[in-house]
C-alpha cells in the first residue's frame, strides 16, 4: 500500500471517531501535528512505531491501516452512548478483540459452541399478554439453563463465559454505558469499568436480554437518551435483568429467614442486596413490586439520605472485574503454547507491554508464561 | 563489523539476570523502536512488581541504537509468513521489523530466544544471520535453553524443513 493510501485510511478512521488532528497527534506522541498531517496527506512515510501508536489510539490494528481488508461492520448495541464518535473508538476496539478471539481459535483449530441468538419463533413471544411478561419468563428460563442458582449475580459472569459470551471491561468515561455485540465469533458484552460493581452486574443481565432477543427487537428501537428517554425494549431489558438477578423464591426465602415481628432491619436489606449483588435501590423496587413490603416503606429506603453511601461501603467486598474475558486470555495462552503466536504477539493480543506480561498474567491468577510449557497425560 | 539486533526477550532476560553490561560489551547493537517500547520494563520475578530497564547508558555510549523503519508492504509480508505454513507462528510487528533488517543488511545478525521467530527465519532462508545469546555472552549459569546455540540450530532447521514442505519455490 502506498504512503498516500495509508494516510488516507488513517484520516478516514480518525474522522469516523471524531478525533481532531491535533488530538490524535498529542495522543500518539507526535511533537507537532504537522507531522501527522503530512502522513495523512501522503507526504511523509509513517514509521512502524508511529503506526503502532496510531492504530491503538483509533482502536484498530496496524495491519488494517496498512491496507488489510475491512472487516464486516458489526452493529454494536449501546445501552447508553452520549458521544457517538467516542463510542466508535470502543466499537473498533471491541470488534478487533472479537475478531482476534475467532482468529486465535481458528489458528489452533479450537471449536467452541458460539452463543447464537435464538430464532424469534423459538422464543414464542406471541403467547404472552405483554412484553414484560415475556421478559420475566425469559429470565426464569435462562436462570435455569445457565445454572445461575439461588444468587444469580454471583455466578453470572462465570456462567456467561461458560456460554462463550465474552465480557470486556473498559474505561468508557461518562459517555458510554454497557454495549453488546453479536458476530461470527459469537457474542460479547462491553462494560464500563467506572460503573459500580452492582451496576455492572445489572448491566450484564440487561445486555444478556439484548443478546437473547437480538432477532426480535430492531437496533433502532433500542435507545436510552436524554431527549427521547428510555425505549420500550430497554424497559423490557430492565425487567429481565431484575427478574434474572432477583428470583422471587430465593428472595422470599431470604426475607423469611430474617423477618421478626413482621419487620426487617436496614442491616438485613443491605445484606440481602450484597448477597444478590444488586443495589439497595434495585432490591427495594423488587420487594415493592412483589408486594413483600409496602411502596411507602421501600420509598423510605430509597430516599434514605445515605443510601448511596451504604451501597458504596460494599464495594470492598466485590471482586474486581478484569479488562479482558478469562476465556480470551486462556485462548491466547493456548495459541502461544501450540506455537502459533510468539510471546511478543501474545502480549500484543492481550494489549499489554511484553515486559509487563508476567505481571498482567498474575492479575488473572496465572503464573508467567514460561511455566505453561508442560502438558499432563490424560489417562 | 557485525551489528546485532535484539528481540525483547533477550533484553528482559539479561536485565533479570544482571547480564546487560556483558551483552552490550564491545558490540554494536540495534533495537527497533517498537521492540524497545515493549522491553524497557520488566516484571520482577521475586516480587511481581514492574521495574524499569536502564538502557539509556548504552544509547549514550553509542553501543545501542534505536531504529524506526517506515511501515511497508515488505514488513507486512514478513509478518504474514505464518499464512504460508500452518506450523509457523504469527509474529509481532517488531519481530517482523527485525527480520526485515537482516533481510536488507547482510552484516546484521539477529538474537532471539523466541522459537517462533527462529522457525520463521529458517523458513525464510536467513539462518546464517542468526546468533544465539549463548554465543553473544558465553555459557553463563542458568541460561535458558531457548537462548542456547543448540536450540537455535534445532529451530532454524525446523523452519528450514518447513520451507521445503510449504515454501513458495517459484
Amino acid at each position: 500500500m502506498k504512503f498516500a493510501d495509508i494516510g488516507k485510511r488513517i484520516k478516514n478512521e480518525r474522522k469516523k471517531i471524531g478525533l481532531k488532528l491535533k488530538d490524535l497527534a498529542k495522543e500518539t506522541g507526535f511533537e507537532n501535528y504537522q507531522t501527522l498531517s503530512a502522513i495523512e496527506k501522503g507526504e511523509r512515510e509513517v514509521r512502524i512505531s508511529e503506526l503502532d501508536k496510531i492504530s491503538k489510539a483509533l482502536g484498530l490494528t496496524t495491519s488494517y491501516l496498512l491496507g488489510g481488508k475491512e472487516e464486516v461492520e458489526r452493529k454494536v448495541l449501546w445501552r447508553k452512548c452520549t458521544n457517538a464518535s467516542k463510542c466508535k473508538k470502543y466499537e473498533n476496539e471491541l470488534n478487533v478483540f472479537c475478531s482476534n478471539y475467532k482468529k486465535l481459535c481458528d489458528l489452533i483449530d479450537y471449536k467452541y459452541e458460539k452463543f447464537v441468538p435464538p430464532e424469534p419463533a423459538s422464543l414464542q413471544k406471541e403467547i404472552y399478554d405483554n412484553d414484560y411478561d415475556f421478559a420475566e419468563d425469559l429470565a426464569k428460563k435462562y436462570r435455569v439453563s445457565f445454572k445461575l442458582g439461588r444468587y444469580p449475580g454471583n455466578n453470572l459472569i462465570d456462567s456467561l463465559q461458560e456460554e462463550n459470551i465474552l465480557i470486556f471491561c473498559r474505561d468508557l468515561g461518562d459517555f458510554g454505558s454497557a454495549a453488546s455485540l453479536i458476530g461470527d465469533f459469537g457474542a460479547a458484552i462491553l462494560l464500563n469499568e467506572n460503573d459500580k460493581p452492582w451496576r455492572r452486574t445489572f448491566d450484564i443481565a440487561h445486555e444478556l436480554f439484548h443478546l437473547i432477543t437480538w432477532n426480535i427487537y430492531l437496533p433502532d428501537d433500542i435507545y436510552d437518551d436524554e431527549k427521547k428517554g428510555k425505549s420500550e425494549p430497554e424497559k423490557y431489558a430492565d425487567a429481565f435483568a431484575s427478574s434474572l438477578l432477583l428470583p422471587e423464591e430465593s428472595l422470599r426465602d431470604e426475607i423469611g429467614k430474617r423477618i421478626e415481628n413482621k419487620k426487617i432491619g436496614l442491616i438485613d436489606i443491605i445484606d440481602i442486596a450484597s448477597k444478590f449483588r444488586v443495589s439497595i435501590q434495585a432490591l427495594s423496587y423488587k420487594l415493592q413490586n412483589l408486594r413483600i413490603f409496602s411502596k411507602k416503606d421501600m420509598e423510605r429506603i430509597r430516599e434514605h439520605p445515605r443510601v448511596t453511601e451504604f451501597n458504596e461501603l460494599r464495594e470492598n467486598r466485590e471482586p474486581e472485574l478484569k479488562p479482558l474475558p478469562v476465556n480470551y486470555v486462556v485462548q491466547t495462552i493456548k495459541t502461544y503454547q501450540k506455537g502459533r503466536i510468539t510471546k511478543l504477539k501474545l502480549a500484543d493480543y492481550l494489549s499489554v507491554k511484553y515486559g509487563e506480561l508476567a505481571h498482567f498474567l498474575n492479575t488473572y491468577s496465572y503464573p508467567d508464561i514460561e511455566e505453561f510449557n508442560f502438558d499432563y497425560i490424560y489417562t | 563489523m557485525t551489528i546485532y539486533i535484539l528481540d525483547a526477550d533477550v533484553i528482559i532476560w539479561c536485565a533479570n539476570n544482571n547480564k546487560l553490561d556483558l551483552l552490550f560489551k564491545n558490540k554494536r547493537i540495534i533495537i527497533p523502536n517498537v521492540i524497545f517500547e515493549q522491553a524497557f520494563k520488566r516484571t520482577d520475578k521475586e516480587t511481581g512488581e514492574i521495574k524499569s530497564i536502564e538502557l539509556q547508558k548504552f544509547i549514550d555510549n553509542k553501543s545501542l541504537e534505536i531504529v524506526d523503519n517506515p511501515a511497508s508492504d515488505d514488513i507486512e509480508e514478513i509478518k504474514n509468513t505464518y499464512e504460508q505454513c500452518p506450523e509457523l507462528a504469527e509474529i509481532h510487528d517488531g519481530e517482523a521489523e527485525c527480520i526485515f533488517l537482516i533481510t536488507k543488511n547482510k552484516d546484521y545478525k539477529l538474537c532471539t530466544g523466541e522459537l517462533g521467530v527462529m522457525k520463521v527465519i529458517g523458513f525464510r532462508r536467513l539462518s546464517t544471520q542468526m546468533v544465539s545469546l549463548e554465543e553473544l555472552i558465553g555459557s553463563v549459569k542458568n541460561l535458558r535453553y531457548d537462548f542456547t546455540k543448540k536450540c537455535l540450530k534445532e529451530n532454524l532447521k525446523i523452519g528450514s524443513n518447513l520451507f521445503v514442505k510449504y515454501g513458495n519455490w517459484s
